[in-house]
C-alpha cells in the first residue's frame, strides 16, 4: 500500500479484509502470499472506484490592487478556488486553495505579472480529489514510467 | 587597533531594494573616515563590501558583510545586506544584531516593494530607523514624489532633517534643518563647504525647521515643557528628543545624499556618532525563554553568533556580537546550545574580506573568529555562570521548493554533505530527503537564491547538479468496496512458489464499525512504517 496502482502514491482510508486462502503443502512460503496479496489488492482496488487524492494549499497573495485582475486571472488558471479578498492598506490580500501541482514556480510567475510588486505564502491545507482528467493523464503517466523501467 | 569602550561603538545595518546604493554607500563611508584610500565601484567589482565572486559576477550583494569605520571618536561597524528578498536570511539576521538600520531609498523610485518587505523586518525587531534618500544626483530623481511615499508610508514619523536645494545633474547642496546650515558639496563629493542658508530658502527652512523642534519636543516631557517655555531647543536638546524619539520608533530622521558622489555621507555618520544609540542603550536582548540577557560591560561574557560563512581556503567563519562583558583572545567559553567548550584563538574586526586582529572585543562591539568546532549561527557562546541563551533568529519559511539531483550519480552522497555545510551558512536553505517522494528537496526563498546555490555548488564545490520538479505527494483512496482473489503459482522446475488469497477492501474512515463475518480469536495492532496499521 505504500506504492498505490494508479500513480505509485500513498494508499489512504482503505480497509483490506483478507478472508480466505489455499495454500499448497510443498510450495506455499512468505514471498508466495505477499505477491498473491498484492496482486489481489491491486485488482481489488481497480474495481472499488479508485480516486487521487492532491494536496491542496492555501494560499496568500498580498497584490497591489491595480494588479489583483492578472493575478486573479493566473490563480484561476491554476486550478483555484478563490476563497476571499479583503483590503490591507494600498494591498489587496487574496485567499484561495490551489493545488500544490499547480504551485511550481509560482514565485517566479507571480514575480513576472507584478513586476515584483506582490508576495504570498502558502500553507498545506487537505487532501482532495484530483479532476477525473487529471487522474487519468497522471496514470497514463505512471503507467509510461514503469513501463520504461521494466521494459 | 584602538579599543573603543561601549559607549563609542555604534552598529548599523544598511537596508534597501536592490540598486539602492547600499554597498556604494558603504564603500563611501569607510573612505570618508579614511579607512580606504580609493573608492571602488560595484560595476568595477572592486568595493570592500561585494568580494565574493559570484557578487561581482551578478553586480549585487548576496552575502551581508560586515566592515567598520572610525568617525571622530567612534567606531561605527557597518554591515551591508543584500536587497533582493532572495537572500532576506541575510538581511534579518544583520538587523537582529545591528542598533541603528540605515534604510535607503531610491530617489528615483520612491517606497518599494522592496523597501516594504525589509521594513516589515526593522520594525518588527524595532530598531531604530534613519531613511537616506539616496542617487539624488541622477536625472531621473525625485525628492518630492519619494518624500510623499515616504509619508505615505510612514506617516507623520518620518522626520525631515535635510532637504536638497537642487537635484539630478546639478545637485550638490543640501539644507540641514538641525543645523540650519547649507552644505554644499565641491563637485567630486567629499568636505563640504558651510555656508548660511540663502534667502529664497530661509522661509521655507525656518518652516521644517520649526516641525523638526516641535518633532524632537514630543518624545520627552522635559522636553516639551522647555520648548512650551523657550519656545525653542538649542541642537543638543534636539538629539536628546530625536533619540528617544528613534528608539520608540517614533521618529523615523531622513537623510540625502548622493552615494556615488560622496555627498551628504558625512553629515549622517555625524548624526549616527550623536545620535544613534549604542547597544547598551537599547533595550537588553531577550532569552531564549523571554528574560532579559546580562548586558552589562562588567557581566560574565555572553556572545551571540549571527552568521556563519565557509570560506573555501579558512574553513568555518563565525560572525558575532559581544551581548554582555568583553571577550579576549585565547578565552574559553561554553556553546549554550551543544554543551561543548569552544576556544576563541583569533579575534577580527572584518572590512569585507580582510581581516583585522584584535586583542579584545567589548559588549556591544561586533566580530569574528575562526574555526569554532560545534558552533553555528543563532548559537550562544557564553561564561560558565551565564544561564541563559539570545533567542534565536526567526528565519521565514521556505518559498521556492524543489527536488535536485547530482548530474552524476557517484555525487549524490557529497550533494547531500555539502548541501548541510550551505545550510550552516545560511538557514533559508533547507534540505531534506523525502522517502515518499524519493527526492532531495531543496528549499529556499526564491529563483535567484537557487541560482545561488547552484553556483556555490559548481564553482565552490565543483558538484554539477540540475534541478528539477519535486514529484507531487499524490494519495491513492477508493470510493467503494470490492474483492478479488490471486492465485500465485510458480511451480516450473527450482523452488516452487504457491499462494492463493482472497481478500475485501471497503472505503475506511476513523470510528468505522468493526468487520462482521470473521471468526476472531485474538485481536493485535501493529502500527506499520509508511502510517498503516495492522490488525489481526
Amino acid at each position: 500500500m505504500e506504492e498505490g496502482p494508479l500513480t505509485g502514491s500513498y494508499v489512504r482510508d482503505v480497509r483490506v479484509m483478507v478472508y480466505d486462502g489455499k495454500m499448497h503443502p510443498v510450495d506455499s512460503n512468505d514471498i508466495s502470499f505477499k505477491i498473491a496479496g498484492m496482486m489481489a489488492f491491486k485488482q481489488a482496488f481497480t474495481r472499488a472506484d479508485p480516486q487521487l487524492l492532491e494536496p491542496i494549499y492555501d494560499l496568500e497573495v498580498v497584490v497591489p490592487e491595480e494588479l489583483m485582475g492578472e493575478v486573479m486571472t493566473d490563480l484561476q488558471a491554476r486550478r483555484s478556488i478563490i476563497q476571499g479578498m479583503e483590503a490591507r492598506g494600498a494591498y489587496q490580500v487574496i485567499k484561495a486553495k490551489t493545488p500544490l501541482a499547480e504551485l511550481d514556480r509560482y514565485t517566479t510567475t507571480l514575480r513576472s505579472i507584478t513586476q515584483g510588486r506582490a508576495n504570498f505564502s502558502t500553507s498545506f491545507a487537505e487532501y482532495a480529489p484530483v479532476p477525473y482528467d487529471v487522474q487519468q493523464k497522471l496514470m497514463a503517466d505512471y503507467n509510461e514510467q514503469v513501463e520504461e523501467v521494466h521494459g | 587597533m584602538k579599543v573603543f569602550d561601549a559607549k563609542h561603538i555604534k552598529n548599523i545595518v544598511l537596508l534597501g531594494a536592490a540598486k539602492s546604493g547600499k554597498t556604494t554607500l558603504a564603500e563611501t563611508m569607510l573612505y570618508e573616515a579614511g579607512l580606504i584610500n580609493r573608492r571602488g565601484t560595484v560595476e568595477n567589482q572592486n568595493t570592500v563590501s561585494d568580494y565574493h565572486e559570484v557578487e561581482h559576477e551578478r553586480g549585487n550583494s548576496v552575502y551581508a558583510t560586515t566592515m567598520h569605520t572610525e568617525w571622530r571618536d567612534y567606531k561605527i561597524n557597518i554591515i551591508d545586506t543584500p536587497g533582493l528578498d532572495d537572500f532576506i536570511g541575510e538581511i534579518i539576521s544583520s538587523i537582529r544584531v545591528a542598533d541603528t538600520c540605515v534604510l535607503l531609498i531610491n530617489a528615483q523610485h520612491g517606497i518599494e516593494v522592496g523597501t516594504e518587505l525589509i521594513w516589515n523586518y526593522a520594525d518588527r525587531y524595532q530598531k531604530p530607523v534613519i531613511l537616506a534618500i539616496n542617487q539624488l544626483d541622477h536625472p531621473k530623481s525625485n525628492f518630492d514624489a519619494t518624500l510623499d511615499s515616504i509619508k505615505n508610508r510612514f506617516g507623520s514619523a518620518a522626520t525631515l532633517m535635510q532637504y536638497p536645494v537642487n537635484q539630478g545633474d546639478n545637485f550638490n547642496s543640501i539644507i540641514d534643518l538641525l543645523k540650519m546650515t547649507m552644505y554644499k558639496f565641491p563637485p567630486n563629493g567629499g568636505k563640504p563647504e558651510k555656508l548660511p542658508i540663502p534667502d529664497d530658502q530661509k522661509e521655507k527652512a525656518e518652516a521644517l525647521h520649526n516641525e523638526l523642534v516641535e518633532k524632537a519636543a514630543e518624545n520627552d516631557e522635559t522636553l516639551m515643557e522647555l520648548y512650551f517655555e523657550k519656545g525653542s531647543l538649542d541642537e543638543d536638546e534636539m538629539r536628546q528628543g530625536l533619540k528617544i524619539g528613534m528608539m520608540n520608533h517614533e521618529v523615523f530622521p531622513i537623510f540625502c545624499m548622493s552615494a556615488k558622489n560622496n555627498m551628504g555621507s558625512g553629515r549622517m555618520m555625524g548624526f549616527i556618532d550623536n545620535v544613534a544609540p549604542t547597544s547598551v542603550e537599547m533595550k537588553p536582548e531577550p532569552s531564549e525563554n523571554g528574560e532579559v540577557m546580562p548586558h552589562g560591560a562588567n557581566d560574565p561574557t555572553s556572545l551571540f553568533i549571527f552568521k556563519t560563512l565557509v570560506e573555501p581556503n579558512l574553513g568555518k567563519m563565525s560572525f558575532f556580537k559581544v551581548i554582555s562583558g568583553s571577550i579576549e583572545v585565547g578565552t574559553e567559553l561554553v556553546n549554550h546550545q551543544t554543551g561543548q567548550s569552544e576556544r576563541l584563538n583569533q579575534l577580527f574586526i572584518m572590512d569585507g574580506k580582510n581581516r583585522n586582529p584584535v586583542e579584545k572585543l567589548v559588549v556591544g562591539d561586533i566580530g569574528a573568529t575562526l574555526k569554532l568546532k560545534s558552533t553555528e549561527t543563532n548559537h550562544t557562546l557564553k561564561d560558565k555562570s551565564v544561564s541563559l541563551a539570545v533567542k534565536p533568529i526567526q528565519f521565514p519559511g521556505p518559498r521556492i521548493r524543489t527536488a535536485i539531483v547530482a548530474e552524476n550519480k557517484q555525487d549524490d552522497e557529497k550533494l547531500g554533505e555539502v548541501l548541510k555545510k550551505i545550510h550552516q551558512e545560511d538557514p533559508t536553505v533547507e534540505v531534506d530527503y523525502s522517502r515518499e517522494l524519493k527526492q532531495l528537496i531543496l528549499s529556499c526563498q526564491g529563483e535567484l537564491h537557487l541560482a545561488m546555490v547552484k553556483w556555490a555548488l559548481e564553482n565552490t564545490y565543483g558538484l554539477h547538479i540540475d534541478f528539477v520538479t519535486p514529484r507531487i505527494p499524490y494519495r491513492e483512496t477508493i470510493r467503494r468496496a470490492a474483492e478479488a482473489s490471486y492465485r500465485h503459482k510458480k511451480q516450473s522446475g527450482g523452488a516452487g512458489q504457491f499462494g492463493e488469497v482472497y481478500l475485501k477492501i471497503e472505503p475506511f474512515h476513523e470510528g468505522m464499525d468493526e468487520p462482521t463475518g470473521f471468526n476472531i480469536r485474538n485481536k493485535d495492532e501493529t502500527d506499520l512504517p509508511w502510517g498503516g496499521k495492522l490488525v489481526f
